[in-house]
């Protein structure tokens, strides 16, 4: 495969979590979800690259 | 909480670039990798024409990927297909992201061990969580309340003990942020309580550098123009409101106590004086009695103008249980989980539609991960209610009997209940750690493992194991359909 991968990083690694239960929006406690930008995406894929360039 | 973010496109140079701190997947050696393996916790998603997303579990990413890659992918991470050689048949770039995404391990890797890690350090983080019930009382007596009705609000005494309890906890202990979310009864019903306690916690927080902010769980009736000016005291950024319906049907679930007035009004006043104050979150509990009203809330809300990308309003289904003694409501009306299903992919597509946030948000059943199945099993997590007693868990608040302690003199460390919270472990179910929907799911809710709800521990798991992956697909979908173009690809 040579082709340039083409990709959307639709959700960044610990971007949303739910600190209550039921899922979060499911259940009856209240909701507490927090997001993060995507700004460490792209160091990690970089650092992955690394990883497997060596 | 926002739109879907894509990632900034990036020239990609292919060569390596100085090593820095990343997830556990990649960053534990030094040596070359020679092996790889799937993750357990992956789930593919195709979004047809052969594209398709990559979601993990343990990490909560979620990647994109159009059909070349997809293809290459599903041969790498479904079950049956090849795992990929250590040099990726050449995708070195493509096993980038699955491993910055965590669908890709190193071969030693012990994906377990990482999800109880990542538990262990959730439990201790650097936030306070109160949940403070300044009454039980409230003006409203709707069918499904969790709560027992019950009188007493927080005395001029435990308020000065709550706040001592406050100013204790953050001098032991390293704290860089107390989150509170004020619950009743009403909480609107001792406005006098809050006013008072809320200056006092904020002035603790700001003296020793701890950041503070509230969430105000309310019905929305008593909102008045007062409320509005006290909320920046409060600093009471977020307030969550339920409304059920119609007129008719919000009524008859949800009605004034003694009817007195009209509840649907009263409630509809209030988000009209919230809106633009702060973020405003409307819960829409949901069964089998009301799912056509819920459905109509969008165009209500759409009428008076909330539905734009910058009112800061959200509004989401949720399913009603009897979550406690207390509650009069029948299991008999809940939802099925295809009507859930039903309901909650008609409002994301709804709210995404008109360009409001709902794509890829915990609110409208996109995954999330879970560090802990609950707040309360953390070891900074309280609730204090009128009678000053302390729990860790808010359905337990009706019961004083499973009090964890008392806030002038904090938990009693030989209480069977804090026993249990403090010794609650996520992992002591074999199914559970064998399930590939732990990490977002950990158990389910502590509270009805204590009290042997195996009714709503099955609908636990089916919602976690079944329809979770369908409303990812439906998000993911929906994504792919809304952009339908190429610009948001990374080239």
């Amino acid at each position: 495969m040579s082709g340039k991968t083409r990709v959307q990083w639709l959700q960044a690694p610990g971007a949303q979590e739910s600190a209550w239960p039921c899922g979060g929006s499911r259940g009856l406690c209240p909701l507490d979800p927090h997001k993060e930008e995507l700004a460490a995406v792209e160091a990690a894929v970089r650092e992955a690259a690394h990883k497997l360039a060596k | 909480m926002k739109m879907v973010a894509r990632r900034p496109a990036f020239a990609w140079a292919g060569a390596p670039t100085p090593p820095h701190r990343m997830s556990e997947s990649t960053e534990s050696a030094a040596a070359p990798v020679r092996a790889w393996r799937r993750s357990r916790y992956n789930l593919l998603v195709p979004v047809g024409g052969g594209a398709g997303a990559v979601y993990n579990r343990r990490t909560g990413a979620c990647i994109l990927l159009e059909p070349e890659d997809f293809g290459l992918a599903e041969h790498w991470l479904q079950d049956g297909g090849a795992l990929p050689s250590t040099r990726f048949d050449g995708a070195t770039e493509l096993a980038s992201h699955l491993i910055a995404a965590g669908a890709l391990l190193e071969s030693g890797a012990d994906e377990l061990a990482l999800v109880r890690a990542s538990y262990a350090n959730a439990l201790d983080g650097p936030k306070l969580l109160l949940t403070v019930i300044p009454t039980f009382s409230c003006n409203f007596d709707c069918i499904y309340c969790a709560v027992p009705r019950r009188e007493g609000r927080i005395s001029s005494a435990v308020e000065a003990q709550a706040a001592d309890f406050v100013a204790r906890y953050l001098d032991e202990h390293p704290t860089q942020e107390l989150r509170l979310d004020w619950f009743g009864g009403e909480p609107l019903c001792a406005p006098d309580v809050i006013d008072r306690l809320s200056r006092r916690l904020v002035r603790l927080c700001d003296g020793r550098g701890v950041a503070y902010s509230a969430q105000l769980i309310t019905n929305g009736s008593l909102v008045d123009d007062r409320t509005i000016e006290r909320l920046a005291a409060w600093k009471v950024n977020r307030v969550q409101v339920t409304l059920d319906g119609n007129r008719e049907t919000h009524e008859r679930r949800r009605p004034w106590r003694g009817g007195a007035r009209s509840s649907f009004d009263a409630v509809v006043q209030g988000l009209e004086r919230l809106i633009g104050h702060c973020e405003l979150i409307v819960r829409v509990n949901i069964d089998r009695t009301n799912l056509a009203d819920a459905s109509s809330l969008l165009a209500l809300f759409e009428s008076r103008g909330w539905l734009t990308p910058d009112a800061r309003f959200s509004a989401y289904p949720a399913v009603v249980c009897d979550f406690s003694r207390a509650c009069r409501w029948s299991s008999k009306d809940a939802c099925e989980a295809s009507e859930y299903y039903a309901i909650m992919t008609g409002w994301l597509e709804g709210l995404a539609r008109l360009g409001m946030r709902a794509l890829m948000e915990g609110l409208y059943g996109f995954p999330q991960t879970q560090p802990t199945p609950c707040g309360a099993v953390g070891r900074h997590s309280f609730v204090i209610t009128p009678r000053g007693l302390l729990h860790r868990c808010l359905l337990e608040a009706e019961q004083d009997a499973c009090a964890t302690g008392v806030v002038s003199t904090g938990e009693s460390t030989d209480s069977q209940n804090v026993t249990f919270w403090r010794g609650y472990d996520p992992f002591a179910d074999a199914a559970c750690r064998d399930c590939e929907a732990l990490p977002s799911c950990l158990g389910g809710c502590p509270f009805h493992r204590r009290n042997d709800r195996h009714d709503l521990i099955a609908q636990n798991c089916e919602y976690f194991r079944q329809l979770q992956p369908r409303l990812l697909a439906a998000h993911v979908r929906l994504h792919a359909q809304l952009t339908n173009s190429r610009s948001g690809w990374d080239e």
